[in-house]
């Protein structure tokens, strides 16, 4: 709360730039200019491609990073000036089998990083066996982490980024080798986070994922913020751009599709199965009667899910990553 | 912070390093019988000399370094969190990471001061050497604080390696192998150029094997204190060394940027 009385933003992010020395050659620009604020209690999405700034950002609120220029607060304490009150307000979580104790138990992980976020023994332990039991890792407490599937240590390293008890979240790619039930049951975990109040952001590339849980979603790419809208507005950016799915469509017919007015492109999906894609409002309706005037009943509309919404706003460029 | 509850649980983090490192099996038969060889064989060179004197020299010089070399790495291990993937972590942890750095590879000052020990202790009468029980004491104290003050050094080195990674073997062996040179191992440190015995006089384990020396010399209880202390004072300045470089890493790292998620 600030002294206003007015809940101050769980994470404001203003004119963000952080550049990173190349040798030989001028820095190379991680983060430009970027705004962000997420609400406390918020589960805020952030997604780009590979390179696009996203854990750079991240580092920066983490406190690991100083940003270049511009300012990063986390419930109102200033990353750069407040870090070391800022830190206890922090719960870290990224993918990937690093940054747990292999040879130390789970149990003990926890007992360890609770000790660094201020907790005394028997808290310590307290906090450990809870946790443990919330991610579904009671039954293995006392077993070594190198023992654990990728899943459970993606599992272990949510409960590690909650010893601490955060207001704010940051979860990097946390579904990173979870198997299906495991995702799901993350995605539970990460609704009761948000019923608690706390606020997080969270990278990540599964669309799905960030449709599914996010308040909103930030699209960032080459440091830069796209856009920031609630997933469904943000498919509603594409409504105009409607889409017919039909099959059974010979390939003449594709071809008169085509050449109606407002319509994009005609992409075969299958054997005899197009969609179609407009670039106007309203232009699905000629397409639509068309397809029934020809005798086409299995027809239907759909708006877009947010991976085509995020190539769109990306831009196909395959695998490249921008210098 | 409660930093009693981090100094336990760094320790028992480094316990499980330890078992990482050793089973108590391999410790014996495979650490142990390596560290007796290196001791009989600088020993048995004295002793080819035809010079008593010299080979209980060695002996002496030998075993106790061997506390020396085991805490030495400390350096390597402290590296381990990068290894890891906690080190960003541990960055963005309210407790930081002086005290976890600090204290995570104590296990290397218990395994020191155990192995350099029973080396001295068992090899002694094979080179005439002959300890009674409160030699064999005061040089088991003293070897402990051998291995206590040149952790110090060791710390430093690993502060080193964190800020220049890819020198990280680089420190440590460039400090192993000066000591072993000058601090009086080997070779008396006054067969050295004054200025090099000054120099030498900068590392803890010069003082530290010269009490050990002293006691089992029977020298009066104060040379031997006197050197004691003197180990114990330069291993603080080292401490200081250790803490200035980790504080210029970690503030090295935040503006650079060397710490990656994940590292």
């Amino acid at each position: 709360m600030s002294i206003t009385g007015i809940e101050a933003p769980a994470v404001e992010v203003r004119g963000l730039v952080r550049d990173f020395a190349v040798k030989g050659g001028p820095p190379r620009r991680a983060l430009d200019d970027f705004d962000l604020a997420v609400a406390p209690g918020e589960v805020h999405g952030l997604l780009g491609p590979n390179g696009a700034g996203k854990t750079t950002l991240c580092k920066i609120l983490s406190t690991v990073l100083l940003p270049t220029a511009g300012t990063a607060r986390v419930q109102g304490l200033d990353v750069v000036a407040d870090a070391k009150r800022v830190r206890p307000l922090l719960g870290i979580v990224f993918g990937g089998e690093r940054g747990l104790y292999a040879r130390m138990t789970a149990a003990q992980n926890l007992r360890f990083w609770a000790a660094l976020y201020g907790h005394g023994r028997r808290e310590g332990r307290r906090r450990a066996a809870e946790l443990l039991e919330r991610v579904g890792l009671g039954p293995r407490a006392d077993e070594a982490v190198e023992t654990f599937s990728r899943g459970m240590k993606q599992r272990l390293h949510l409960a590690r980024g909650l010893v601490g008890d955060p207001r704010v979240l940051l979860l990097d790619e946390p579904t990173v080798g979870m198997d299906p039930v495991s995702a799901h049951e993350f995605r539970d975990l990460v609704e009761d986070l948000r019923a608690e109040g706390r606020a997080v952001l969270l990278t990540t590339h599964d669309m799905a994922e960030a449709e599914a849980l996010c308040d909103r979603v930030s699209f960032i790419d080459g440091g830069r913020l796209l856009r920031c809208e609630d997933p469904r507005v943000l498919g509603e950016l594409l409504s105009r751009h409607e889409r017919v799915r039909a099959s059974g469509v010979p390939e003449a017919l594709a071809a008169r599709l085509a050449a109606l007015p407002g319509v994009e492109r005609v992409r075969a999906t299958g054997p005899g199965a197009v969609l179609v894609e407009t670039d106007r409002g309203g232009a699905a309706l000629p397409v639509l009667r068309t397809l029934v005037e020809a005798g086409v009943t299995d027809v239907s509309t759909a708006p877009p899910s947010l991976e085509e919404v995020y190539l769109h706003l990306i831009g196909d460029r395959g695998m490249a990553v921008r210098p | 912070m409660n930093a009693i509850a981090v100094l336990r649980q760094t320790m028992w983090s480094g316990w499980t390093d330890l078992r990482s490192v050793y089973t108590p099996t391999t410790w014996a038969f495979g650490w142990m019988v390596r560290v007796l060889c290196q001791v009989v064989f600088y020993s048995t060179l004295g002793a080819l000399l035809g010079d008593a004197e010299r080979a209980r020299f060695l002996l002496v010089g030998a075993a106790v370094f061997i506390a020396v070399n085991e805490t030495m790495m400390a350096s390597a291990s402290t590296t381990w969190e990068r290894f890891s993937g906690t080190l960003s972590l541990l960055a963005a942890a309210p407790a930081g990471m002086v005290v976890v750095l600090a204290a995570r590879s104590w296990f290397w000052v218990a395994s020191g001061t155990l192995s350099s020990s029973i080396a001295l202790l068992a090899l002694a009468p094979f080179f005439g050497l002959r300890l009674g029980l409160g030699d064999s004491l005061a040089a088991v104290a003293l070897i402990l604080l051998t291995a206590l003050t040149n952790y110090a050094v060791g710390l430093c080195c690993g502060s080193l390696s964190l800020r220049f990674h890819r020198l990280r073997n680089v420190f440590s062996n460039i400090a192993l192998l000066t000591m072993t040179a000058v601090c009086g191992v080997m070779v008396p440190a006054s067969f050295w150029p004054a200025g090099l015995q000054w120099f030498a006089a900068a590392f803890p384990a010069s003082h530290a094997l010269e009490a050990v020396r002293l006691a089992i010399a029977d020298a009066p209880a104060a040379a031997v204190l006197a050197e004691a202390a003197l180990a114990a004072g330069t291993s603080a300045v080292w401490l200081a060394l250790a803490a200035t470089a980790l504080g210029w890493f970690q503030t090295d790292a935040r503006r650079t940027g060397s710490i990656d998620f994940g590292d």
